[in-house]
């Protein structure tokens, strides 16, 4: 991933020569957008569809689109490519919900279509047991009970901040520092399983690849 | 969009909770996908939250078959919240408790974080085997055993007595009231209990000194190393 404000330009994989690559009709071009950008289309796509199953449909759909209007060079400010990914996925993201509301509203067969959601793939759930092992010793690090419930109020049950401050007394600087201090520490266990150069660093980093 | 203003603004846990309105989290979307500091971030604090919810839902099966979640539902809606959160930890709290070698209580003098919970569950008159039963190989040192009590203003307090099989009293203490999460706790050394049957009394007081049985919690102590 690259910062268009701070890549040089003649770095091939930069937003500007990218887009041009692609225009120039370079196939190799096209792998390295998804290569790049694949993980900031999963992010939004997830945000959008709940992590529902239409989101891999939505992932396809968004290159797809990408690519046919960088064919034809109709991305008019090329340093500008990641927010064209980030408005091609969200739009197409909204759009789907739209039409799928429409679809519910007119009941042009009188038959109520029932979405079933498929359970998470065998994928998420190698992940999801690889964060819950971080969190784990995050949990065992925590000094205070109350951090435990910060965390717990403010990432599984989602309430407002504000409410879970008031409760516990604390100041919204206090409530942050908290918040700062665990994220940083989940970010050392993170980058500490990473590096370990055991074969659980290189499952979590694939599977955050092949996840996000 | 600067990391100031996402930092300020908590974007990155309000874009995964949904909570930005739709042109910030536009910009956002922008922004992130061509930085990858923020990408970075998202993908972290996405990791935390997946892993806060796995281990919840994991504590929470625990909770549940240890009778933890049920008797939160039963609590009013003021403590539950908190008591969720302590029922998780309890909950993850006892396997340490259960299957490290047992160790000398040694006094309360230290705080001690691995103390198992036993929620006992109240009959009037004689249900036959007692309900709940307590394992002292999976107890180090203290536990508590826990039974909801309503706050009934026709008592002036509650007494507690704990009888062995033959109804002798064995612990009897008075002037309790139940605390913030609506229950009466009492904490026990482990080797207070040989391996028998017991039966827990508790009595609403009135001012007169009048006693009124509540209920009773009748469990059973086993020692299966």
């Amino acid at each position: 991933m690259h910062d268009e404000h701070s890549v040089p330009a003649a770095d091939p994989d930069s937003p500007a020569a990218l887009a041009t690559r692609i225009a120039a009709g370079e196939a190799r071009a096209e792998a390295r957008l998804v290569e790049l950008y694949g993980r900031v289309v999963a992010i939004i796509l997830d945000r959008h569809t709940g992590g529902r199953p239409e989101a891999e449909d939505l992932y396809q759909e968004t290159f797809q689109t990408a690519l046919e209007k960088l064919r034809r060079s109709e991305l008019r400010e090329p340093a500008k490519l990641p927010g064209f990914l980030a408005r091609i996925a969200r739009n197409l993201a909204i759009e789907h919900y739209r039409k799928r509301a429409r679809r519910r509203t007119e009941g042009d067969s009188g038959v109520l279509r029932v979405a079933v959601a498929r359970g998470p793939g065998q994928l998420d759930v190698l992940l999801d047991s690889e964060w819950a092992a971080l969190v784990r010793r995050l949990i065992e690090e925590l000094d205070a009970s109350r951090d435990r419930e910060i965390l717990f109020r403010l990432y599984v049950a989602e309430e407002e901040k504000e409410k879970i401050a008031a409760d516990l007394g604390l100041s919204s600087l206090q409530f942050n520092r908290v918040v700062h201090r665990a994220r940083q520490r989940f970010k050392t266990l993170y980058e500490e399983r990473l590096v370990a150069g055991t074969t659980g660093g290189a499952m979590i980093a694939l599977l955050v690849t092949l996840c996000y | 969009m600067d990391h100031a203003y996402v930092e300020e603004h908590g974007l990155i846990e309000r874009y995964h909770q949904g909570a930005l309105p739709p042109e910030e989290e536009a910009r956002f979307e922008e922004h992130f996908a061509g930085c990858a500091q923020c990408l970075e971030l998202l993908v972290l604090d996405r990791g935390l939250r997946r892993g806060l919810r796995a281990v919840a839902a994991e504590e929470g099966a625990r909770a549940a078959r240890l009778g933890l979640l049920a008797w939160i539902a039963r609590r009013s809606r003021g403590v539950q919240a908190g008591l969720l959160v302590a029922a998780l930890f309890v909950a993850a709290a006892l396997p340490s408790a259960f299957f490290l070698t047992r160790t000398p209580p040694g006094g309360l003098a230290s705080p001690r974080g691995d103390t198992p919970l036993f929620l006992l569950h109240g009959f009037r008159g004689d249900p036959g085997e007692p309900a709940a039963t307590i394992d002292l190989a999976r107890v180090a040192g203290f536990l508590v055993l826990a039974v909801e009590v309503d706050d009934d203003p026709r008592f002036a307090g509650y007494r507690v007595t704990v009888t062995g099989a033959d109804g002798a009293a064995l612990f009897r203490q008075a002037d309790l009231r139940p605390n913030a999460f609506e229950s009466l706790m009492i904490t026990c050394p482990a080797g207070f209990f040989a391996p028998g049957d017991y039966r827990l009394r508790v009595e609403g007081v009135d001012d007169a000194g009048a006693g009124v049985e509540v209920a009773g919690y009748p469990f059973r102590v086993v020692d299966e190393r």
